[in-house]
């Protein structure tokens, strides 16, 4: 798995690229703590090269979002998979952050609230 | 006794053993024996005449005796003659017959006028001839005839040998003959001559051999060196017999002059007392015999006879001036032999003896007399004065009888004889032992130096590069050349070919006369088959003679004659066996005895010409060789493939120009290296490689490569190469043993080929063949079904067309009963037909009115203003006319209704016209009561809306959620269970689909599992509801509800009982109005036995599928066929019953599922329609699960081609697909995860194995579906159930039959699923864990637990719907259960 973080102010953009499964959650579990510390306000996690993830994984994203949401940041998932979308949105997280689909992928859609 | 007969026989005798002893000499030329037998009957004839003598006279034997001397004159003759022809040049010929004949005659001449005599000497002069003549020839052939000298006197000596041998007979013949002089010259002067002759002819014999033979003492026992001998030995012998004749007559004569110098000396005495002068007298005297001196004379003669003993005349002649006169004898005057006085003797010549003899004694004789043989002493006396005076000599003739003298003379012959036996003897046997010693030794030397030359021969033949080089010209032109040197023959050819094409050419033809090589004709083997028979059995053809030897005969005239060939010595070549050649040594000229050493040497050169023969094939087989190799390294240098050869040593042997550039190492840099050096350029280091594995089998090595295959002794197999190219290319090899014709290994070769590409390649072209099979799948599916569409059309079309015919009889018999004019005519007014009452109302006939046009009928011009059927055809719409027709008189309402073809052109008009006279009057008054009418309605019409307002506000008040009486209805029927388990192994399985045309439908479904133990069953119950308006689904609520009711009861009542009291309550509930119903489909699936009972009130009939056979149940008017539900209160309902069998399928649907096709502008399908559309579905596919035949029909009806048509959706569609599935295969993993990471690494290859298993079995969507349910149930197996504890097991079994199974089982505890949370309950939404389950059951179609919840099963449609056109089923997520589940377990 492949975890790119750039910050840019209040900004923080996170390209991760693999598969997240049982040992990419762990190892997400870490990186996030990067974040964590980096304070930003908005956190984007570009899903772009995501083709799979598990629970732990989608456990991972909500530990984040909860750590985010102590101190007012909002987290965005971004080029979410049209897979990996339905699965999120069947589980209505789309209620608490906000998740939009790849834009390159026919009936692309966002949906969710913005922020929490 | 005669000794003379004696001796001669015993002479002639002799000529036998030396005759024998010549014919026994090597090589004999003349026939000798013939010259033994004629001495033999000569000796014989001697003898008889001696018995003759012996015997007085006896006439028989002298008969005899002349008979033996005819058989010797015979054989000499027989001697001579053959002599000559076996002479070698010249024969003997006309010439040689003349002069034997001339001979003969001289014979005859000089025997007359004695008849035996004359016979003898005619067999006896020729037979001498041609003894002399030959003798003559062999002696004087070629060895004098460069020798002039030596020939003439050979010729002389020959020629005085015959006259001398007759000299005898020529003498006496000569005696009584006036050839005088012949006689003295046969005592003395021709056998000098011939003697002379003879000894010349010897010497010149003699030299000719020493200079042509004697300084070469090594020189070949040939013919000429035994002809020169044999002449040689011929010569000696007849000089021999000559020295020996001449020696014997010598003696004989000396004895006989012996005898008679005693004699003389008497006479000489008794003349010395004679008057000298007396005799003169007398001779002076003309008549001196009456003169006493006569008379004196007479008496001392007749005293001298007397005194003399043997003498037996005494007598006196003179001889004056030459001639002679007879004087006086001693005979009485009457005596015979008395001659008178003065007689002449003119035969006696003047020189008859010589005239100063002085008192010499002359012997005349012995010579044949009247009175037999004499001998006559002359005396002369002593010289006169008158003589002294060249008068008159006298002389005293003492004759005397010579019988005894010549007897007594034969005795002195007879030494010379014995001596002359004893020299040939010696001659001969010394001749012949000198000669066989002599030859022997020349033999053996001659054959010691043959051997010698023919080793050397051999030896260089050998060592000859040029047999080496197979230089086939070369070898030829050597051998031959060879043969004729060592051989001494005249010429040596070979001549090579076959026998099966029966051709033999001349290769080389060596002469040894001219040193060169001539051209010689091909020989056929089937123009000389005797000859190549004696080759092809690989025997030599030795002939001395070709003219005897029966194997050649065949060449004579054509070859032997105008090539002069003698002798030939062929030996065979043979080459493997077959004859392959010949080398013929030929001798011309003279004919000539091979050698055995000579036979070895000529198959010694056969032998090296059979070299030969093979080193050109060799050099042939060598030089193909080459050209094979060049044409192999060029053949492999050319192949695309890159390929290298090793050899048994497997060092490279070839590397080609491919493997050059695959691999850079140039060709010079590999070839000939070993120790694996050709793996250097592909792996980097030294190991085995593929071309290694054809010669030994190591499975270890060979797993290394990919998909490896033997095939006898080649091997294939990919492998991943790491050091060609930038990233390595994946290879394709094939490497094959290499053996000779034994079957021994000689080497390998190996060709690779890159397939990187082409394997990058073929896994995207399976991906689109995979795609591609799917869309063909799908598209024949389509066509099978348009064609069995297209079937039933045509069948459709027929049994239209039989309808049409029976509907235009029924038509035309309505028409005619029709009271109205109905005609039917084209849009120009053409009339096609009239009913009956037309043509009566017309008064026309239907051939008078066909044809013409409707105007005309009515006796119009033209058509009528305002004509109703123009009209029609003009606005194509029914126009109705009300007109008066003037030509019926009365008013008649004309009505056109045009009919449109396809294209919506008008192709007919039907106009009917009727009297409407009675019906205007009837309007007129209806119009009236209409006015009135009307006026009523407004009145009432604003009552009812002032009505209609207070019911909407009130409705609107009253609202019903549609989304709430939905959920309440999926609460009530719950979700089909999907796989309920059947005894046996058998499951039953259900699958769904429904379509609501609206948010919410009339069509609503259970599925409950029923009965106790041993009564288990499945109950399915189907129903529509009629309309579509709100409160349906609230009818399907209360339905359900009450028929659940009735299903709960503790006595559960039978099928019909429930279904009976279920349309009892419909029918008194309040809920349902009048006119509302439901029709539904129910049955019961007994578990066991396996068993169906239905009953359908006013629902379309479901189909069971068995086989390829598909059924309707029931039919119209069968059992289980019912009215609908809700029409009829205390009906009695019936039961259809069916046995079921495992593979049964069943398909249950509501009429909206045929009314799908009117989506697409179709017309709505009959039950039996869709039956066939089913039937097709089956025989394209007997195989398919009902889940696919179901979601075949709705794509073949064209339902789930795409959302659009779902908005035209005129109907709820619902369908049960139910399936007694058998047991199919399981698949099981068994794994036992060490910790998470390892989990993982087993999920990921499960969900690779698992997920071709899926593709194999053709479930879709793997990647959406299986990969997150499996890494969700794994993680739970082994987290929850078996507590993370390494070595435990988790079981993984897959099976696959509508749906795909997927049973996990751990070694836990197991668990309570009603006790997991709803992570999508906002209270759950943000905590980290527990979506597992969740993502199972949203992704799974359905999940069970077994009863201690450690097993999980998953079911996997193979076939979702595509999102967006699966509708409903939404409840299936809910978990509460409201009825008391019999039969399955777990949760669904």
């Amino acid at each position: 798995m492949i975890f790119n973080m750039i910050v840019n102010g209040d900004d923080c953009r996170i390209a991760i690229s693999g598969e997240i499964d049982e040992r990419g959650a762990e190892e997400l579990k870490k990186r996030f703590r990067e974040v964590q510390s980096s304070q930003c306000r908005r956190v984007t996690i570009d899903f772009k090269g995501i083709s799979h993830i598990g629970s732990a994984g989608i456990g991972k994203l909500l530990v984040l979002y909860k750590d985010l949401a102590v101190r007012g940041a909002a987290l965005q998932l971004v080029n979410v998979s049209r897979t990996i979308y339905r699965l999120l949105c069947e589980m209505k997280l789309n209620a608490i952050f906000s998740i939009s689909e790849a834009t390159n992928q026919p009936g692309g859609n966002v949906c969710g609230t913005a922020g929490h | 006794m005669d000794l003379v007969y004696i001796t001669s026989g015993l002479a002639f005798f002799s000529l036998f053993p030396l005759a024998w002893a010549l014919s026994r000499l090597e090589r004999p030329v003349l026939p000798w024996t013939w010259l033994g037998l004629s001495g033999v009957f000569l000796g014989a004839s001697q003898w008889l005449d001696l018995l003759r003598e012996v015997l007085q006279a006896s006439p028989g034997l002298a008969i005899v005796s002349f008979i033996s001397s005819v058989l010797a004159s015979v054989c000499l003759l027989g001697f001579g003659w053959l002599s000559l022809r076996r002479l070698p040049v010249p024969r003997f010929g006309v010439k040689e017959c003349l002069l034997l004949a001339l001979t003969g005659l001289a014979g005859i001449a000089t025997g007359l006028p004695s008849i035996q005599v004359a016979v003898l000497h005619a067999l006896r002069w020729p037979g001498a001839w041609l003894f002399a003549v030959s003798m003559g020839r062999l002696i004087t052939h070629k060895a004098c005839r460069s020798r002039p000298l030596v020939a003439a006197a050979a010729g002389l000596w020959f020629a005085l040998l015959l006259m001398g041998w007759q000299a005898q007979s020529l003498r006496e013949a000569v005696w009584t003959k006036p050839v005088a002089w012949f006689l003295p010259a046969s005592e003395a002067l021709f056998p000098g001559l011939a003697l002379a002759g003879g000894l010349i002819t010897v010497a010149g014999l003699w030299r000719h051999y020493w200079s042509e033979y004697g300084w070469r003492p090594q020189q070949e026992a040939s013919a000429s060196i035994a002809l020169c001998r044999d002449r040689m030995l011929s010569a000696l012998l007849v000089l021999a017999g000559l020295l020996a004749w001449l020696g014997a007559n010598s003696a004989e004569r000396t004895h006989i002059h012996e005898e008679y110098e005693e004699l003389a000396q008497q006479a000489v005495f008794t003349t010395s007392f004679l008057d000298p002068e007396l005799p003169w007298r007398l001779a002076q005297r003309d008549n001196f015999v009456a003169s006493p001196d006569y008379q004196t004379l007479k008496n001392w003669c007749r005293q001298v006879c007397g005194n003399i003993p043997n003498i037996r005349l005494v007598s006196l002649s003179a001889r004056q001036e030459g001639r002679w006169f007879y004087l006086v004898d001693s005979a009485p005057l009457d005596a015979p032999e008395y001659s008178p006085p003065g007689s002449r003797f003119p035969e006696m010549k003047p020189d008859y003896l010589p005239k100063e003899a002085g008192a010499k004694v002359f012997i005349s004789g012995p010579y044949a007399g009247n009175q037999g043989l004499r001998v006559t002493a002359s005396v002369r006396l002593a010289g006169t004065k008158r003589f002294k005076e060249g008068g008159s000599e006298i002389f005293v003739h003492l004759d005397s009888d010579a019988a005894e003298i010549t007897r007594t003379g034969a005795w002195a012959r007879l030494p010379i004889l014995v001596i002359l036996i004893l020299v040939d003897l010696l001659i001969i046997g010394g001749f012949v032992y000198g000669r066989r010693t002599r030859l022997d030794a020349l033999a053996q030397a001659l054959e010691l130096e043959r051997s010698r030359r023919q080793e050397s021969a051999i030896a260089r033949i050998a060592a000859s590069s040029t047999i080496a080089s197979g230089d086939l010209k070369a070898s030829a032109g050597e051998v031959t050349r060879l043969a004729a040197d060592i051989l001494r023959a005249s010429r040596a050819g070979v001549w090579l070919g076959s026998l099966e094409n029966g051709q033999f050419q001349c290769l080389a033809l060596y002469q040894t006369a001219t040193g060169t090589f001539v051209d010689a004709p091909a020989l056929n083997s089937r123009d000389y088959p005797k000859y190549f028979e004696t080759l092809a059995l690989g025997r030599t053809v030795n002939a001395s003679d070709v003219w005897s030897d029966p194997r050649l005969v065949e060449f004579r005239e054509s070859y032997f004659k105008p090539q002069g060939v003698k002798s030939l010595l062929d030996s065979p070549i043979i080459l493997e066996g077959k004859l392959a050649g010949v080398l013929c040594v030929e001798q011309t000229g003279v004919v000539r005895k091979w050698m055995e050493d000579e036979f070895r040497f000529a198959a010694e050169l056969a032998e090296a010409m059979a070299r030969a023969l093979l080193s050109a094939r060799h050099k042939q087989m060598e030089d193909a060789l080459l050209e094979s190799e060049k044409r192999l390294t060029e053949i492999i240098n050319f192949l695309p493939d890159p390929t290298f050869i090793i050899d048994r040593d497997k060092k490279v042997a070839y590397w080609n120009r491919a493997m050059e550039l695959i691999t850079g190492v140039p060709a010079e840099q590999m070839i000939g290296k070993g120790d694996c050096a050709y793996s250097l350029p592909f792996y980097g280091h030294r190991r085995p490689i593929l071309i290694d594995l054809v010669s030994l089998s190591d499975e270890e090595f060979e797993r290394g490569y990919l998909e490896v295959k033997r095939e006898g002794d080649s091997i294939y197999a990919e492998s991943f190469i790491p050091c060609l190219g930038a990233n390595g290319a994946i290879l394709w090899g094939a490497a094959r043993m290499l053996k000779d014709s034994e079957g021994r290994f000689t080497g390998a070769i190996e060709s690779v080929r890159d397939v990187s590409t082409r394997r990058r390649m073929e896994y995207a072209l399976r991906s689109a063949h995979d795609e591609l099979e799917q869309r063909v799948k799908e598209r024949t599916y389509e066509l099978a079904t348009t064609n069995a569409r297209l079937r039933a059309e045509i069948s459709d079309r027929l049994e239209a067309e039989e309808r049409l015919r029976d509907s235009n009889r029924l038509l035309g018999g309505m028409l005619d009963g029709i009271p109205d004019i109905v005609g039917f005519q084209l849009p120009d007014h053409t009339i096609i037909r009239y009913n009956r009452a037309g043509y009566q109302a017309l008064g026309l006939t239907h051939e008078a009115a066909q044809g013409r046009k409707c105007h005309e009928l009515m006796g119009e011009a033209e058509p009528c203003k305002g004509c109703a059927s123009a009209l029609a055809c003009v606005e194509k719409r029914v126009v109705s006319i009300d007109r008066f027709v003037p030509r019926f008189g009365c008013y008649m309402e004309c009505r056109s209704n045009p009919v449109l073809d396809e294209s919506g052109q008008v192709t007919v008009v039907i106009e009917q016209m009727r009297d409407i006279t009675e019906r205007k009057r009837n309007e007129d008054a209806l119009r009236q009561a209409h006015d009135e009418l009307e006026q009523r309605v407004q009145e009432r019409t604003a009552e009812l809306g002032a009505t209609n307002r207070s019911l909407t506000a009130l409705l609107k008040q009253q609202e019903v959620n549609i989304d709430l009486a939905q959920q309440v209805l999926a609460l009530i029927d719950s979700y089909p269970p999907r796989h309920t388990a059947l005894p046996g192994g058998l499951n039953l399985f259900i699958t769904s689909y429904y379509f609501p045309c609206h948010a919410a439908g009339g069509d609503h479904c259970f599925v409950r599992n029923l009965g106790g133990p041993g009564h288990r069953r499945t109950m399915l119950s189907l129903k529509d509801q009629s309309g579509h308006e709100v409160g349906c689904v609230l009818r399907s609520i209360m339905t359900d509800l009450i028929h659940s009711s009735l299903l709960q009861e503790r006595e559960t009542p039978s099928l019909e009982q429930v279904m009976g009291r279920l349309n009892d309550e419909i029918c008194a509930s309040d809920l349902f109005a009048e006119g509302d119903f439901f029709t539904s489909i129910n049955v019961e699936i007994e578990h066991a036995p396996l068993a169906l009972r239905f009953l359908s009130t006013g629902h379309p009939p479901f189909l069971l599928l068995r086989q390829t056979a598909v059924l309707s149940l029931p039919g119209e008017h069968d059992a289980g066929a019912n009215l609908p539900a809700g029409m009829l209160g205390n009906q009695t309902l019936s039961v259809g019953c069916q046995p079921l069998y495992p593979g049964d399928k069943l398909i249950f649907f509501t009429d909206g599922l045929l009314e799908v096709p009117c989506e697409q502008g179709h017309t709505t399908l009959t039950s039996a329609q869709l039956r066939d559309q089913v039937e097709e579905i089956l025989r394209l596919a007997p195989r398919a699960g009902i889940s696919q035949i179901c979601r075949a029909l709705l794509q073949t009806l064209g339902h789930l081609n795409s959302s659009w048509m779902q908005a035209a959706q005129r109907d709820d569609i619902a369908m049960l697909g139910v399936e007694i599935e058998l047991e199919s295969e399981i698949l099981e993993d068994v794994i036992r995860p060490e910790n998470a990471e390892t989990l993982n690494q087993h999920a990921l290859r499960l969900y690779k194995q698992i997920a071709r298993e899926w593709k194999d079995h053709g479930v879709e969507n793997p990647d959406e579906r299986l990969r997150l349910v499996l890494e969700e149930t794994l993680l739970n197996a082994w987290r929850h159930g078996n507590r993370a504890q390494p070595g435990r097991s988790i079981t993984l079994r897959r099976r696959y039959g509508n749906d795909a199974q997927l049973e996990v089982s751990d070694e836990g505890m197991g668990f309570n699923a009603q006790t997991i949370y709803d992570p999508t309950a906002f209270e759950n939404l943000v905590k980290p864990s527990g979506r597992g389950l969740f993502i199972i059951r949203m992704l799974a179609d359905e999940v069970q637990w077994n009863g201690k919840g450690n097993v999980i099963t998953l079911y996997f449609d193979r076939h979702p719907l595509p999102p967006g056109l699966k509708k409903g089923g939404e409840a299936r997520k809910n978990r509460i259960e409201l009825w008391r589940p019999v039969g399955g377990h777990g949760e669904t």
